[in-house]
């Protein structure tokens, strides 16, 4: 038997029983924290099916879910999580939060919730368990940084000053071991984000997350955490966060599964292949070592199948998802690009996988489409 | 040489070979001054031509039922083509003739092209050859030539090929002796002409079999990760499979053969003409490759005499092609071609 402990006051429970608009879910929100001490956690996320038919799914081994109410395409939940042999709660635990769908965005919607970072936790694993139905996305390095630096600059802030930075850095100076050479770092830098994005640019490395505090011209207004995966948590200047982290990565999140989408040769008549290309900006894959370690890199991929078909002069890799079955040829034949063709299966999870992969294990490109270049052929 | 490393140098000759025939029908395929693709190109590999009256007796009286080149392509007069492409020949010399006498084979009035009547009156026949034999390859047929051994009624030439491997990978094809019936584009390939990888890439993902037998580990490959893996991700047990559970899928070989052909043959250059082109893979191919499955216990036969039938044991792989290698080791070298070199 689960036994609940009431909340001294909760005063949180009526404002998940409100009447909230598409248009007075925000305002509503950040009236609220800036009159509590209180920290809004949101995590955007892709699904093509109604996200109650997967919440009702993923919540079925883990506790109990019960709907508070639906209006103008906001729900919300109270979520009770039992403590069952084999799961993470250690303890019974309950919980609210909003399911909020932009109108811009049909398939991409948010979880939303004011509870604890412990709770919010298992909202982030509930989705993680529902991949590759359920989809988050990957912020670039470059496109977290142009974030950050737009989010300063349009709101008038003087600084923002990171307090905590989760990191990778890529060690390259055992070649041979490259692949184990991603190295999770944590510090708590207290620097501004042009030096710690120099820095971390000098090491080769990338952020996964970064909590920083955003100053107006006299006084700190809000503690933000964001990372790399779009989960956005802040105690203040919400409409500001919500429009210059949250909802971009809505467009990031929407932008991918439109661009990663009817890539698999099964889904045309003519079965014919429609490839991407990551281009990098300089030559990265020009030289034999670089190479072997882009193959190494890929032979690190979890839950997946990497063969080498040829590895120098040209790399060709045949890169089996054990996810869901897609299946990919991923070739170099250029100094400064790789190229993915989806096979029969290309799912977008397992094309957003390969490509986070790629970033994350070797370097971070641009991600282009792959057009005919019979032109380039030529005479001697 | 290690297993592995000799294992992967014929799968590389077995490429380079589509490489070579993609490259070169693609010289017809793709109009260079509307960078664009022709109209009306149709290109094949493996297609069965009828001899002509004359030709269809071998001089020992055997009726030959049809010839095979290995790639045509059929577009408008002086651009109709046959030709083979050999990127290995026998060490013995005197066993090249064998090979002419197979191109001269096609030097015929041929019914069988993608036409109405499926007659042309004209067309040329090309040999392609790896650039390290290429000379050689002129020299003998220049002399056989001469002793009246072989001659050539249509326009024949013989074009080299090799993979360079400069910063960016590309084959270049060179024409080595002859003349083609298409002067302009002949002219070109004399002066020599390199074609990026690159462009092709599409084309060598879809094309991964040809109408010569694979390696067998290459074959059990592309079996497995494109017709077993996606049946086995259509289970629900799939994404939480560990490594010593299995799915059983239950596959016939025609299924195979089916699916190879439609997804990775050449019949995806030319979908439309299907006609007298056999599938490849063939059911025989597959069968072999299903019997290294099934004595490696990753597979049974649910009809051991005909072999028509199999149940795949699908088990997650952590890299199919090096363990489809030793699981073929032993039955790929009974299948192995003598004296490559």
């Amino acid at each position: 038997m689960v036994i609940m402990k009431p909340r001294n006051l909760d005063f949180l429970a009526p404002f998940y029983e409100q009447k909230l608009t598409q248009h007075s879910f925000i305002p509503e929100l950040g009236s609220l924290l800036s009159s509590e001490d209180l920290t809004v956690s949101a995590l955007p996320f892709f699904s093509d099916q109604d996200p109650k038919d997967w919440l009702r799914l993923a919540c079925r081994r883990r506790g109990l879910l019960s709907e508070i109410q639906t209006h103008h395409g906001i729900a919300s939940f109270r979520l009770l999580l039992q403590k069952l042999p084999g799961n993470s709660v250690l303890k019974a635990e309950s919980g609210a939060f909003f399911v909020f769908t932009p109108p811009e965005y049909a398939l991409i919607h948010l979880l939303v919730t004011l509870e604890p970072s412990h709770f919010f936790g298992h909202l982030r694993r509930l989705v993680e368990s529902s991949y590759p139905k359920v989809l988050t996305t990957f912020v670039t390095h470059r496109r977290f940084r142009r974030l950050l630096n737009l989010f300063l600059q349009q709101n008038g802030l003087s600084q923002l000053i990171i307090n905590r930075a989760s990191l990778r850095i890529r060690f390259q100076e055992d070649r041979e071991a490259c692949a184990r050479q991603i190295v999770p770092m944590i510090s708590w830098p207290d620097m501004d984000i042009h030096r710690a994005f120099d820095w971390v640019q000098d090491q080769n490395g990338w952020f996964q997350s970064l909590k920083f505090t955003a100053y107006g011209e006299k006084r700190a207004l809000a503690n933000i955490s964001f990372s790399r995966q779009g989960i956005t948590r802040t105690t203040g200047l919400l409409p500001e966060v919500f429009s210059g982290f949250i909802m971009p990565v809505c467009k990031i999140l929407d932008e991918n599964v439109r661009f990663f989408g009817q890539r698999s040769r099964r889904d045309r008549k003519d079965l014919s292949v429609r490839p991407l290309i990551i281009d990098f900006e300089s030559d990265q894959v020009a030289q034999l070592d670089e190479k072997s370690r882009f193959i190494n890199a890929m032979q690190q991929m979890h839950s997946a199948s990497v063969s080498v078909l040829h590895g120098n002069p040209y790399v060709h890799l045949s890169v089996l998802d054990y996810y869901d079955g897609s299946v990919f040829d991923v070739w170099v034949l250029s100094p400064s690009a790789i190229t993915i063709v989806p096979q029969m299966k290309g799912s977008v999870a397992a094309i957003k996988r390969i490509i986070n992969h790629v970033f994350d294990s070797f370097a971070e490109g641009r991600i282009r489409e792959c057009e005919k270049v019979h032109e380039s052929i030529k005479g001697n | 040489m290690s297993p592995s490393k000799e294992i992967k140098d014929r799968i590389d000759d077995y490429v380079d070979t589509i490489y070579a025939i993609v490259g070169f029908l693609n010289f017809y395929r793709y109009d260079d001054l509307t960078n664009s693709m022709s109209d009306g190109v149709i290109v094949f590999q493996g297609r069965r031509f009828t001899p002509s009256f004359e030709k269809r007796e071998t001089p020992e009286g055997n009726i030959i039922e049809h010839v095979t080149p290995d790639f045509g392509v059929f577009h408008k007069p002086g651009r109709n083509v046959l030709g083979e492409a050999k990127k290995s020949f026998p060490r013995e010399r005197k066993l090249w003739i064998e090979d002419l006498k197979q191109l001269l084979s096609y030097d015929d009035d041929l019914t069988g092209w993608p036409c109405e009547g499926e007659r042309v009156d004209m067309h040329d026949v090309v040999l392609l050859v790896h650039q390290s034999r290429a000379p050689a390859i002129c020299d003998f047929y220049q002399e056989q030539e001469r002793v009246g051994e072989i001659r050539f009624v249509r326009p024949f030439s013989i074009f080299s090929f090799n993979r360079s491997d400069e910063r960016q990978p590309y084959l270049h094809f060179e024409k080595r002796f002859g003349n083609l019936s298409d002067a302009v584009l002949g002219e070109r390939l004399r002066l020599g002409v390199s074609v990026p990888m690159q462009v092709l890439v599409n084309e060598y993902s879809t094309v991964k079999l040809y109408d010569a037998m694979p390696p067998l580990p290459y074959l059990a490959s592309v079996i497995w990760e494109h017709v077993v893996v996606p049946r086995a991700s259509d289970d629900p047990k799939f994404r939480m499979l560990n490594r010593k559970q299995k799915i059983e899928i239950n596959l016939t070989i025609d299924d195979l053969v089916e699916e190879l052909s439609e997804g990775f043959s050449f019949h995806s250059l030319s979908p439309d003409h299907p006609e007298r082109q056999p599938k490849v893979p063939t059911k025989d191919w597959c069968r072999r490759a299903c019997d290294s499955l099934v004595k490696a216990g990753m597979a049974r036969w649910n009809d051991v005499d005909l072999r028509d039938n199999i149940t795949i044991l699908f088990t997650k792989l952590d890299n199919v092609l090096d363990h489809m290698a030793e699981v073929c080791k032993e039955d790929d070298k009974s299948e192995r071609q003598l004296s490559l070199f």
